[in-house]
């Protein structure tokens, strides 16, 4: 066997873990540090790999496999014996099987711990934080009036309050007059073209922040669901199937956009009983 | 040959050389006979049991390239339970608020979780510590991949024939046990890109039917997102998970060991008896090298290639998005399912099964039923139940083969849509072009393969049955 | 920006100096503190005094991005007298900026002007005009305009300031960028087989003329969506990503997440079988 590829491996590796050493206490980067534990770590690992392949080259050995072919009177005796055992409690016909029984309920009545891992959901997917005149407010939890966003732009809004953000936070759109159809019944939710739509996106449940102003649509960055906004939000592309809800929107006296109540429908991706 | 020859073990070298190796060894430690000895008797007095180690030290491991693909496996979950441990110490499972205060400016000021700021304290203010962190990561792509190389192979050996059938299905298990703690490791940094993959699992976990919504509550624990989240992950990736896994994988290793690996045909080899390299000395450096060897590759990745940035994420706040927004690799074909599969809602009176309900909990369960199934399914269509310790070739069985080329097709083409975005923007194509293609391809691509995976193997059937060296 | 941003924490330095020398050094130090402490208000009366160092007035550095409010300060600056060339820009800021802003833009009646870090931005707020700020469109000409807001981006902008504002930019980038143009500026996919691109190829400007106007896809965040304080903000932070983002932790791989490092990955297993072929690999066929 050749000697030197051993040799040149454990030298690799001790080098390498000075180098490791060194480069830990003065705090080199992590290209470094990873570097000489990687030459440390081949090092030897090549080292002991060579060696041991030599090794295994020169030695072939043969044997016997354990396992027996199919030992089908093996199978018969254990299967016979087996049975023989037990019977001393199976003879016991009624005794046995409430004894199934009585382990049986309860293995089962301990499945009730899983229900205090969580809440029941109850009506926690049917609502969000949005109510009556509730304001809408930015990020920064200052409310919006409508001079604050000029047509053609777009706002990320929540309730004033902060209540359930997560599901609750809408996309603000402001249109140009003329450019929005309104959904049948729903005339009055966009006052002076203001129209928001719930986020979340009702594929998976992402936050559909992809606004394309010129065609008009808010699409979602996981799957590519794609919604006309100017159609309340109905899905034109991708793997959504179900229009972003809507929120009723007013202006209230002072000039602040209000809520006039919670979404009419589930918000998000679906589920059995969703509204 | 006689039986008894045989049961010793035969020796194909010259009985100089193994004579060398132990003067050799007398000489390295200036003794005449080694330290081994007393060591052995030590060990036999304590312990008992030397007949059984006398045999087990001359362990046979046949002989093949396809046979370290399990050891890649192996030894990435050593690594990832060694780099993990490090990783414990810092990690704060807490959804706890907290303002991050550490050297990296971007984030001054930007509230995030207890958990965010542990993982990006780690990663930037730790000495090392990034470093651990990416060889954990990269350790648990690679370990999945080599898990799943492992199981073709398997397949397409058939080396779950009898009596390794039981193996088989632990080893089964243990594919799905590990990507799932994959799933929850690369969650608990609470970072934009994994937060967005928890929502989607909620959405999952709710679509099913009648017990999805309440389904999904238990295990969050409420409406997602919950506070207590990451608190619950923690246990699950540190400890159940590993724990079912490393049970899982002792006992893969001991039926491995009880009846023996199995082997490729050749000469002097049958069900009965096995040809291979000793454990001792050769095998056990073989491998111990390769275990440093995979360490040391999972090092030089972490010390030059960066994955997963997250303080660039940022903390996961659920009205953040960020596009490229993809699971780790083996997540990767149900992330493609989910991608291709049409908005089909069935509403059925006053009852929705949402569309993504079909690819994110039926498909996989599709895929993954006859893979459990496997040794069954293949003893319906051979009517093959005798004992196996010899492997099939790949060619020998075109037919095998060919489903298995079909079935990583149609799995690839489910990768590859998973990432469609990423492809599309990175070559400059129309993602919804690129995905309709994807679309047309998981139909027609994989029957396609399978059929010139057969075509191809059947007329070199005989070929293939020789010797391998 | 060439200053790093990612400061590695200087780790176990230990003073040589013994533990009661260091006691009697660190009452030393209190004792000069302490004496500098009373006796600076003897100095900051004289009528020869320097100008106070540039500080942000802490109401007008905390308050929130986006919200038009602040606090002036207690005292006005003395309007001093120009000294420098007529059209420079200090001139020009001396003559029509610093009555509001404060002669070193340390911001009175308007707010201050330390977060101010580009020029591109400061321009158009010259020429249209803010919420309690008239348009200078008619009054300064173009070459003025341009010229006063270099000043204030050179010279007023105060660089703890702007480092300030890139966290703020980050929420804000993340909050509204992060989805067409990914959490790390590579760009991504939209629908209808639009791209958006990678945001840090392009100089500061152009994306903050991008950013203000909108340009193809992209919709106007200016007067929309961001004041000119978010829009510093969110600029800020995109140069923090440009033209690579902060990658201690070795090749970035196209900074698009998992895709590519899921490739990678295989590239590793790859490199793993090639070794187990080499390891496996016999000179001499199996014997038996």
């Amino acid at each position: 066997m050749r000697t030197w590829p051993v040799g040149l491996g454990i030298a690799a590796t001790i080098g390498g873990a000075i180098a490791f050493v060194w480069s830990f206490v003065v705090g080199a980067s992590n290209a470094w540090i990873g570097g000489s534990l990687a030459l440390a770590l081949l090092g030897l690992g090549l080292a002991l790999a060579f060696w041991g392949r030599d090794l295994a080259d020169d030695e072939v050995i043969a044997g016997r496999y354990p396992v027996p072919p199919d030992d089908t009177d093996g199978q018969a005796a254990l299967a016979t014996q087996l049975d023989e055992h037990a019977s001393v409690i199976t003879r016991r016909s009624f005794l046995s099987k409430f004894l199934l029984f009585g382990v049986g309920v309860f293995a089962l009545s301990q499945a009730v711990l899983l229900g205090a891992l969580g809440p029941w959901p109850g009506s926690s997917l049917f609502s969000t934080g949005w109510s009556k005149g509730r304001r809408l407010v930015t990020e920064d939890g200052e409310p919006v009036t409508r001079d604050v966003l000029a047509t053609g732009g777009f706002l990320v809004a929540f309730p004033e309050g902060g209540d359930d953000k997560a599901s609750s936070q809408v996309a603000l759109l402001h249109f140009v007059n003329g450019d929005f159809v309104p959904q049948p019944g729903r005339e009055s939710w966009s006052p002076e073209n203001f129209v928001a739509y719930s986020r979340v996106c009702t594929h998976a449940g992402c936050p559909v922040a992809e606004y394309i102003d010129v065609d008009q649509m808010l699409v979602c960055p996981c799957h590519q669901s794609a919604f006309d906004v100017l159609h309340g939000a109905k899905p034109v592309a991708g793997p959504a199937a179900r229009p972003l809800p809507q929120l009723p929107l007013a202006i209230d006296k002072d000039g602040y956009l209000v809520a006039q109540s919670d979404f009419l429908e589930s918000v998000g991706p679906g589920f059995w009983d969703a509204s | 040959m006689t039986d008894h020859d045989l049961k010793q073990g035969d020796r194909g070298a010259p009985r100089s050389r193994d004579h060398d190796l132990k003067r050799g060894l007398g000489r390295a430690f200036g003794v005449r006979t080694s330290p081994l000895r007393p060591a052995a008797r030590w060990l036999d007095t304590n312990l008992g049991g030397s007949g059984l180690l006398r045999e087990e030290l001359r362990h046979i491991f046949p002989d093949s390239w396809a046979f370290f693909l399990g050891e890649i496996a192996l030894y990435c979950f050593i690594i990832l339970v060694a780099t993990g441990i490090f990783l414990a110490l810092f990690f704060q499972a807490s959804e706890a608020p907290v303002a991050y205060q550490g050297s990296y400016a971007p984030l001054h000021g930007a509230e995030m979780s207890a958990a965010y700021d542990s993982v990006v304290n780690l990663s930037l203010d730790v000495r090392a510590g990034l470093l651990v962190r990416q060889v954990h990561h990269w350790a648990a792509l690679v370990f999945v991949g080599a898990l799943i190389i492992h199981l073709i192979r398997m397949f397409v050996t058939a080396a779950y024939r009898r009596p390794r059938r039981i193996n088989y299905l632990i080893g089964v298990s243990l594919v799905l046990l590990v990507g799932m703690n994959g799933l929850m490791g690369y969650s608990l940094p609470d970072d934009l890109l994994s937060g967005t993959g928890l929502r989607i699992a909620f959405s999952i976990t709710e679509s099913i039917p009648f017990v999805g919504p309440a389904l999904a509550s238990l295990l969050f624990g409420g409406e997602f997102p919950t506070s207590g989240l990451i608190a619950r992950i923690y246990p699950v990736h540190i400890f159940l998970l590993p724990a079912a896994i490393a049970g899982l994988l002792g006992a893969h290793l001991g039926l491995l060991w009880l009846q023996r690996h199995t082997q490729f045909p050749g000469k002097g080899r049958s069900d009965q008896t096995i040809v291979g390299t000793p454990m001792v000395p050769a095998y056990a450096l073989r491998t111990t090298g390769y275990l440093l060897i995979v360490g040391g590759v999972c090092a030089a990745f972490a010390a030059f290639v960066q994955i997963n940035p997250v303080w660039l994420y940022g903390p996961y706040r659920p009205w953040d998005a960020t596009t490229a927004a993809q699971p780790d690799w083996y997540m990767g074909w149900l992330e493609g399912a989910v991608r291709m599969w049409p908005g089909w809602d069935i509403q059925i009176g006053g009852l929705l099964i949402p569309a993504i309900f079909w690819p994110a909990v039926i498909i996989p369960g599709l895929i993954f039923t006859p893979l459990f199934l496997v040794p069954w399914l293949d003893w319906v269509a051979t009517r093959d139940g005798a004992f196996h310790n010899v492997l099939l070739l790949p060619g020998q069985h075109p037919a095998r083969t060919a489903l298995a080329a079909g079935f990583i097709t149609f799995l690839s083409v489910l990768l590859v849509a998973g990432g469609n975005d990423v492809f599309a923007i990175m070559f400059g194509w129309s993602q919804p072009t690129f995905l309709r293609v994807l679309q047309y391809l998981i139909f027609l691509l994989p029957p396609l393969i399978a059929l010139f995976t057969y075509v191809l193997l059947r007329g070199r059937a005989r070929r293939w049955a020789t010797t391998v060296r | 920006m060439s200053r790093p941003l990612v400061q590695p924490r200087v780790w176990g330095s230990r003073s040589a100096v013994p533990a009661l020398s260091r006691g009697l050094l660190a009452a030393l130090l209190a004792l000069v503190v302490l004496s500098a402490a009373f006796a600076a208000p003897a100095f900051a009366s004289t009528a020869a005094s320097p100008a106070p160092p540039l500080q942000p007035t802490p109401a007008g550095v905390a308050s929130p991005a986006g919200s038009g409010s602040f606090t002036p300060a207690a005292t006005p600056e003395p309007l001093p007298t120009s000294t420098s060339p007529p059209g420079s820009g200090a001139r020009v800021y001396a003559e029509n900026c610093a009555g509001c802003h404060g002669a070193r833009g340390e911001g009175y009646v308007g707010p201050p002007l330390a977060p101010a870090g580009f020029a591109s931005l400061v321009a158009p707020m010259v020429t249209q005009g803010g919420i309690n700020m008239p348009p200078f469109a008619g009054v300064l000409s173009d070459q003025d305009v341009s010229a006063v807001a270099e000043y204030v981006s050179q010279e007023l902008a105060d660089p703890a300031a702007r480092t300030a504002q890139v966290g703020p930019g980050g929420d804000l980038y993340r909050l509204y960028c992060a989805g067409c143009h990914s959490a790390t500026g590579s760009g991504g996919a939209m629908a209808k087989g639009r791209n958006a691109p990678n945001i840090r190829q392009y100089p500061p400007a152009e994306a903050l003329a991008a950013m203000i106007l909108g340009r193809g896809n992209m919709p106007a965040f200016a007067g929309n969506t961001f004041d000119v304080r978010q829009q510093t903000a969110v600029a800020l932070y995109v140069q923090v990503l440009s033209p690579q983002p902060p990658s201690p932790g070795g090749a970035g791989i196209a900074y698009f997440g998992p895709v590519p490092e899921g490739a990678v990955g295989g590239i590793a297993l790859l490199l793993l079988i090639l070794v187990a072929v080499w390891l496996a690999w016999r000179s001499r066929g199996a014997a038996a």
